[in-house]
């Protein structure tokens, strides 16, 4: 009789999950929530509900939850690539890139040939200063991420905006080349390739590849920062009146600071 | 930036549940390899620490510190080098916090003068002085603005201006009312320089936000009282005060121009960017744009950051600017500057491009990294090592004392670091520092000066809350140097000189670091040479005078007015 319930609850949780997952993938939110607690409620310790959860709770702007969430999982089942690499993301996402490194690494460690761990071990180092590591593991996610696909593109601009940092503008111009190919609606790779080619000086082709980012769908890059590099880019190109409804852009936007 | 919070949020909505592959988841080196200089190679540290013990200065720094943790709390104090008896030797000035709408100290606090003994030690004089302030105070710049010979001092507090005036027998008077200084607010870095060319110097007070106990907010986590992040308060417009030549002064900030730019300021230094004979301010803004007014003559100034690319990020993000500096740290004749940012800014090292324009080479010179997860307050371009070429110390510390409690990954005591001028950068040599580079800080104000006069170039650190270091310069190596006493109207002055046939100059900035003033003095390192080839002086253009000479023995003092000779 208690084995027969244990099945039903498992079979309960597991059918609550799958649904809580089909209502996520087609951004059903509030659905999403019920069918995770749910299967939550009939399974405390399902770790891959509790990742849901987490991810739903970071959409709600609940890291408390999140994180909570999160260490359930990793503590429930260490060996759980998916819950490590969460929580890994979840300390970088709250900027606590110390924090994010060792379950990001057992994510890479539990799953050597997922480009994203890596990825984000690469953005971790990157914000802490660790440019030696981080160049290295930018190279290891690009090598791991081999086909076209937006997400490579994205591990391309991250890459390439690493580059362009350390003033190495040829080489993140290349990278950012390769992430327009692999993904030609990014509109942050488009963004990226502008503001190495205004490095460079090439500043007809940075106003093209900023043009063309404006016109694509605001997901990271936002339209003032856009604003911000044509405004300087039609200054350097002698053409005052672009530069100017650009700037004016720009300064109508919100201003952004780190802080 | 490509990888924001937003976008990685974004991403996540992008991805189906359970699966990571979808779419959208987002030594030190002390060489000196410049053969035409032909410098020695440095042995050993930089710098040992004086203690308190040895030096006398027992001063230490009551940061006002509450729970409710008010914003002048994390903001002092500033540091001055400077000869206040003209006896030859560098004395040190402390700003203290004192009483405030939102303070009342337990016990008197003080503002303090140091006289150098002449002998690695000080003696405390302020109250003889007459400079004990028991204001609020945040900075200090010290300059001989009444053209008598004698340095005074103005302090900056939260609250008012202060303007000390040396009577010249080892006492001020505060001057600031019939000076005409006397108005409120929350001031931090000055700069005393030459506006109009008329030979006077005028003052540029950089003011922060609109203040006052009221005014403060609420910057909880988690019921727990944080300092509030700059945004959060009014922005204001920074002072530009004209020097009457009669120990008066207009308040010209509308009349100039610059009254109308409403900012957080916090660091200021005037250089000549253009090399047109006139001084220009570069600002340094906390949480807004930073300004460069660029100097029109006749009074006027037009503020050109946005254009000159010295604004805001490569991004478009105004960024948390405190310390500044200018110095020409690549050799091409222009001035170029720095920006001390808070943590995960980077801080900026601007190269001057020409035309007014500068590009950030913080990626390329190493300093951006290098400066990632770091807040950067006081900071100095200063020869060190005396091969000639400008080193850059810079002193950190999080303006959050709770930082750590939000964030594991910062500090709010931070390591010096410290960076050596090689052929195309600089290396990070802050393991050579000395056992103060060890350690870490909540340090704001830095002053450099040479306070034995021995030619090389120490440093006073401000702690907020705590006790100044004082860093002696104990660089061993064959490097000569000659130093250099200009008298008179000297900030905007250009000195060019030659040893073993290697060219090098310094511009006369004035201000720079955070809430400091600096040794009036300069030092030309030499490298191994025994004697300058040559050494110009291009005096202000205010003065219009150039003096040149040749052969000049090192290891020595020497002093100078227009037109005369090197004694």
């Amino acid at each position: 009789m208690i084995l027969l319930l244990a099945l039903q609850l498992a079979v309960g949780a597991a059918r609550h999950y799958e649904n809580a997952r089909q209502d996520f993938a087609q951004r059903k939110f509030p659905e999403a929530v019920s069918e995770v607690d749910a299967a939550l409620h009939e399974n405390p310790y399902m770790v891959p509900a509790l990742v849901l959860k987490a991810r739903l709770a970071t959409f709600a702007h609940r890291p408390d939850v999140a994180k909570s969430c999160l260490i359930t999982a990793v503590t429930a089942d260490p060996t759980s690539e998916e819950a490590q690499f969460f929580l890994g993301v979840f300390h970088y996402t709250q900027n606590d890139f110390k924090l994010a490194i060792s379950p990001l690494e057992k994510a890479q460690t539990l799953s050597p040939k997922s480009p994203l761990p890596v990825f984000y071990l690469a953005m971790s180092q990157e914000a802490l200063g660790q440019d030696t590591k981080a160049l290295e593991l930018y190279q290891q996610a690009e090598d791991l991420s081999v086909e076209k696909s937006p997400q490579s593109a994205s591990i391309l601009v991250a890459y390439g905006r690493f580059l362009l940092m350390q003033g190495r503008s040829e080489d993140s111009i290349a990278k950012d080349r390769r992430a327009v190919e692999a993904d030609p609606d990014s509109r942050d790779a488009h963004y990226e390739l502008a503001k190495g080619l205004d490095r460079e000086g090439d500043f007809k082709n940075a106003a093209l590849q900023g043009e063309r980012a404006l016109t694509l769908p605001e997901l990271g890059t936002s339209d003032a920062q856009i604003h911000f590099l044509l405004a300087n880019v039609y200054r350097r190109l002698n053409q005052p009146d672009l530069a100017k409804a650009h700037l004016e852009k720009f300064q109508a936007a919100p201003q952004s600071t780190r802080r | 930036m490509a990888f924001t919070r937003r976008s990685f949020l974004t991403g996540l909505a992008a991805l189906s549940a359970g699966t990571l592959n979808s779419h959208a988841l987002p030594g030190l080196r002390t060489s000196f390899p410049d053969a035409k200089a032909g410098s020695e190679k440095s042995s050993g540290q930089y710098f040992e620490t004086w203690s308190a013990q040895k030096t006398g200065v027992t001063w230490t720094h009551d940061n006002a510190f509450s729970k409710l943790r008010y914003l002048p709390e994390s903001m002092g104090p500033g540091v001055a080098i400077f000869d206040y008896d003209n006896d030859g030797w560098m004395d040190l000035y402390f700003v203290n916090s004192g009483p405030a709408d939102f303070f009342q100290p337990t016990k008197p606090l003080r503002n303090a003068l140091y006289r150098n003994n002449r002998d690695g030690t000080f003696t405390d004089v302020t109250e003889k002085a007459g400079v004990a302030g028991r204001d609020f105070g945040i900075g200090v710049a010290a300059a001989d603005y009444d053209r008598d010979g004698w340095t005074d001092v103005l302090v900056t507090t939260y609250g008012r201006l202060i303007l000390y005036h040396n009577n010249h027998d080892g006492t001020f008077t505060d001057v600031t009312k019939a000076a005409g200084l006397d108005e409120p607010g929350l001031f931090t870095s000055a700069v005393w320089f030459d506006s109009d060319n008329k030979g006077l110097l005028d003052l540029f007070v950089c003011h922060f936000v609109k203040y006052d106990k009221s005014l403060e907010q609420d910057c909880s986590v988690n019921g727990v009282h944080h300092y509030c992040y700059p945004k959060t308060y009014e922005p204001s417009p920074s002072r530009l005060y004209k020097n009457n030549g009669d120990g008066t002064f207009t308040d010209i900030s509308a009349s100039s121009g610059i009254g109308k730019y409403i900012g957080k300021a916090f660091g200021v230094v005037a250089t000549d960017i253009n090399n047109d004979g006139l001084l220009d301010l570069f600002v340094a803004n906390d949480s807004v744009p930073n300004f460069l007014f660029l100097n029109k003559g006749g009074g006027k100034f037009e503020e050109i950051g946005l254009a000159a690319g010295v604004a805001y990020s490569a991004d478009g993000a105004a960024r948390s600017g405190m310390g500044v500096d200018a110095a020409d740290f690549d050799g091409d004749g222009r001035q170029d500057l720095l920006v001390a940012n808070i943590s995960r800014e980077r801080y900026s090292i601007y190269h001057n491009a020409g035309h007014n324009t500068f590009v950030d080479v913080a990626g390329t010179t190493g300093i951006g990294m290098a400066t990632v997860m770091y807040t950067g307050w006081g900071c100095r371009f200063v020869d060190f090592d005396l091969d000639g070429r400008p080193d850059l110390i810079l002193v950190n510390g999080h303006p959050d004392d709770l930082i750590e409690s939000v964030n594991s990954s910062l500090q709010y005591r931070e390591p010096f670091l410290l960076f050596h001028k090689n052929g195309n950068g600089f290396d990070n040599v802050s393991t050579a520092g000395g056992p103060a580079f060890k350690e870490s800080y909540a340090a704001r104000g830095l002053a450099v000066g040479d306070l034995d006069n021995d030619g090389r170039v120490d440093v006073v650190v401000g702690i907020n809350g705590g006790a100044p270091l004082i860093l002696h310069n104990i660089v061993s190596n064959a490097n000569h140097w000659i130093g250099l006493t200009l008298t008179g109207l000297t900030v905007g002055a250009r000195i060019n000189w030659s040893a073993n046939g290697a060219e090098h100059s310094i511009f006369k900035r004035g201000g720079g670091s955070y809430l400091s003033s600096c040794d009036p003095r300069d030092v030309l390192g030499l490298g191994p040479a025994e004697y300058a080839d040559w050494i110009q002086v291009q005096w202000p253009a205010a003065i219009g005078w150039t003096d040149r000479f040749e052969r000049v023995r090192a290891g020595k003092y020497y002093s100078l007015s227009p037109g005369g000779k090197l004694q």
